[in-house]
């Protein structure tokens, strides 16, 4: 508040005419009604992450002081933190589910991650003021049920294809920039410009490297369909599994590109 | 030629009169003018500025000149948009998150019963 009354125009400047303040006062309107991205989605989960901490803490201390001192009052008391505690906790996975999506933009998770979030966000509606402890208990087991059974192994599947998509991205980008180098290349041996030697050589093991990337790739994704296969071991154990040949990618990308910035080192010298 | 153009003013201050004891005729008038006027400032406060503008080429200094030639030839060798790609490439795989841990799930504590 204090900044905000000592801030002055800078020097040698003039205050706004009412057109620019109006114009600016649109604007800002305009710009806070832009589309809801994965910035956004996050700080909300952020947000609501706390918010359920905070309400789990309550919950806590009002059923330690119930089961201390069972008496009516302290019970109701106990009740009220929990029915508080069950809704947000709902909130909290339909909000960490949308952010996953907003991150993952997948057409072939959309729609899976938004009915899980609907889910949640039918379930919390079902939560009424007036429901007895074991009433919220019976529903807790609902949403139990249902993280353990269905959303944990789609999260899983899902940070994994994040994953998966992100080193896919960078592959096709490092492709891309090789078919370029290999198009220069070629019409400056055509001009006789260039020498073919070592680039044919090089193109051999630029293309192996391409080939383990995709490979590796192939390998979690296999991994990665075996989330939803019932024999499954857990879906953290498949996760992990799925991240090995992930993992082992991400020194293959470094090396094609700096294999990369090779030749187009060695284009630019032989010139 | 005082007089004339005391005659004159006396005229005028008479059409006037004539003009404000009319209340039909003043507020007929004023009304049009009223709205004339109220979108010809609110045409010079919101319309489009850049018709104001003469369309006369700022001088550009010699040395932005240079730095605009070099920026131009720069974007014309492949081989630098190239190298430009593969640093930008190369941040992102370093910024790589695997595990993509701030999105792990959070802790929930399913055990609430008491």
């Amino acid at each position: 508040m204090e900044t905000l009354r000592s801030a002055k125009p800078p020097c040698g400047g003039s205050i706004p005419p009412p057109a620019s303040m109006i114009k600016h006062f649109l604007l800002s309107l305009l710009i806070s009604v832009k589309a809801f991205d994965f910035s956004q989605a996050y700080q909300d989960y952020q947000y609501t992450l706390e918010t359920y901490s905070n309400s789990f803490n309550y919950y806590q201390t009002a059923r330690d002081s119930y089961l201390k001192n069972p008496t009516l009052t302290l019970k109701e008391e106990a009740r009220k933190m929990t029915l508080e505690m069950l809704k947000n906790r709902d909130e909290l996975m339909r909000v960490y589910l949308t952010a996953i999506k907003l991150r993952a933009e997948a057409d072939v998770l959309n729609s899976r991650l938004d009915s899980e979030a609907i889910w949640y966000s039918n379930h919390k509606s079902n939560y009424q003021n007036g429901d007895t402890l074991t009433e919220l208990f019976s529903k807790s087991n609902e949403s139990e049920n249902r993280y353990k059974i269905d959303t944990l192994p789609l999260i899983y599947y899902s940070l994994s294809y994040i994953s998966y998509g992100d080193e896919v991205g960078l592959r096709k980008s490092q492709e891309e920039i090789y078919n370029n180098l290999k198009t220069i290349i070629n019409e400056k041996v055509s001009a006789g410009k260039l020498d073919i030697n070592p680039f044919n050589r090089w193109f051999s093991d630029i293309e192996n490297i391409v080939q383990n990337l995709k490979s590796n790739e192939s390998k979690a994704q296999s991994e990665m369909e075996k989330m939803f296969d019932e024999t499954r071991s857990s879906p953290i154990g498949v996760y992990n599994t799925s991240l090995i040949p992930l993992t082992n990618s991400v020194i293959l990308l470094t090396k094609l590109n700096n294999f990369l910035t090779e030749v187009s080192a060695s284009i630019r010298n032989q010139q | 030629m005082k007089t004339k153009i005391n005659q004159l003013i006396s005229q005028i201050k008479a059409f006037f009169q004539k003009y404000y004891a009319n209340k039909k005729i003043f507020w007929a008038t004023v009304i049009p003018v009223g709205v004339i006027l109220l979108v010809i400032i609110l045409g010079l406060l919101f319309g489009n500025r850049k018709n104001n503008k003469l369309n006369i080429a700022t001088p550009t200094p010699q040395s932005q000149n240079q730095e605009a030639g070099q920026q131009n030839s720069q974007n014309l060798d492949p081989l630098i948009n190239i190298e430009n790609n593969l640093n930008k490439i190369k941040g992102k795989i370093n910024d790589l998150d695997i595990k993509q841990l701030p999105l792990a799930p959070p802790i929930i504590n399913y055990r609430i019963d008491f």
